[in-house]
């Protein structure tokens, strides 16, 4: 159990979005998949699911929490059994940034913290407020960040992992302004430091971007071919960005010879791109879609 | 993990080795908790044997720190072997904590 109103990767969330429901420009492309695995995989280092070194991911108290995103990275740590890298698990677990996503908004929105109007997320209330939770204030994590930079207090954990993934991930302009970076640039960095994987996010990103160069060029050959020929090549892609090292280690919908494989096959065909993804707990099909603040939660099969 | 106290003249000398990680930090952080509860306000923390610390074990320092600041108290690590404080100094945890390369120069400090 999460004994905090919102986990990590809700509260990264929230720093994407204005007062008016608009998503940070640096959030609205595939880095952001790298910032909320990292995010995710923060959290259940604070709640000692997976504790982390200099360099890996270790397993830890592998329990199911019935929470949906952090089930499946459960899930996906017991099939791969043992230890890899902070970077391998980052990237690794990012293939499903679309549903985590999707899951985030769902839980944020079921939380009262934002609703949905218009197609759009919007703060539930006006300003960047939580719902009072017995009888109480929860202090909103743009406020929080603001006062722990500006303090000389030693940071709570969850603090120092929001502001080393905003840091790692460029993201800092989410709660300060240009000239407090650089006024308070010793402490921001001395904090951003205090997380091992937080330090990996700028690493992934630019591996990630890389990846995503060789991806472009792939979809661009695809032209013209058929959808199951879009399909294979784009698991090849897909293989090497997130390294999966053997394609058993592919989720279902991606892996030949499932049933589920069919069934994107077919989505693949009926939408006309292999630039998809699927929600296993909706089982839903969407395309590809980084325009979050224009949040539709999927759709397809 | 090891980890043995004392009461010293003026502060409380924990020696804490081995490993510190995923397996034993709820006991690491629950016996210097105890500590703190019983009155200890002057910690020194001998790290000459400590082997391995992963980040669950920097949490356990890092909450001792701040329970024991918030209580007007201070924390001294001394006798960092080198490897722990590369990891100390990777994570930016040295800028955090009063770090004496002897235990005489622990007691110097917290005493002063």
């Amino acid at each position: 159990m999460n004994p905090f109103f919102l986990n990590i990767p809700e509260e990264v969330y929230l720093l994407s979005i204005n007062e008016n429901g608009e998503q940070h420009p640096n959030f609205r492309n595939k880095k952001f998949d790298i910032i909320m695995s990292s995010a995710l995989l923060m959290e259940m280092a604070e709640r000692h699911i997976i504790d982390t070194d200099l360099t890996n991911i270790i397993p830890d108290k592998l329990e199911k929490t019935g929470e949906e995103i952090v089930d499946t990275v459960i899930d996906e740590i017991i099939t791969f059994n043992g230890k890899r890298s902070i970077i391998d698990w980052i990237t690794h677990i990012s293939i499903h940034g679309q549903y985590f996503r999707d899951e985030i908004i769902t839980s944020l929105v079921r939380k009262g913290v934002l609703k949905i109007q218009d197609k759009k997320t919007l703060w539930f209330f006006s300003s960047r407020k939580y719902p009072m939770q017995n009888n109480q204030e929860v202090k909103e994590v743009r406020s929080r960040l603001r006062e722990l930079i500006f303090s000389d207090e030693i940071p709570e954990v969850r603090d120092l992992i929001l502001l080393s993934i905003l840091y790692h991930g460029q993201l800092l302009d989410t709660v300060v302004t240009t000239s407090e970076k650089i006024k308070y640039s010793d402490r921001i960095s001395q904090i951003s430091k205090m997380d091992f994987i937080g330090q990996t996010i700028t690493q992934a990103m630019d591996e990630f971007s890389l990846g995503d160069l060789i991806a472009e060029k792939i979809t661009e050959l695809l032209q013209g071919k058929s959808a199951e020929e879009k399909l294979h090549d784009h698991i090849l892609s897909l293989i090497e960005k997130y390294r999966i090292y053997d394609e058993s280690q592919l989720p279902d919908w991606l892996r030949k010879g499932t049933e589920q494989y069919k069934k994107t096959l077919e989505y693949v065909e009926e939408v006309g791109t292999a630039e998809i993804t699927f929600n296993p707990r909706t089982r839903k099909y969407s395309k590809l879609n980084y325009s979050y603040y224009s949040y539709t939660g999927g759709g397809g099969m | 993990m090891t980890i043995n106290f004392s009461l010293e003249d003026g502060y409380t000398l924990i020696n804490l080795g081995g490993r510190l990680d995923t397996s034993n930090y709820e006991e690491a952080s629950q016996q210097i908790d105890n500590q703190i509860d019983m009155g200890q306000r002057k910690l020194i923390i001998n790290l000459e044997q400590l082997e391995y610390i992963s980040s669950s074990g920097l949490r356990v320092l890092m909450s001792a720190l701040k329970k024991v600041k918030a209580l007007g108290g201070n924390l001294i690590l001394c006798n960092v072997p080198e490897k722990i404080m590369e990891v100390f100094e990777i994570s930016g945890f040295n800028t955090l904590f009063v770090i004496t390369k002897d235990l005489e120069n622990a007691k110097q400090k917290i005493t002063a």
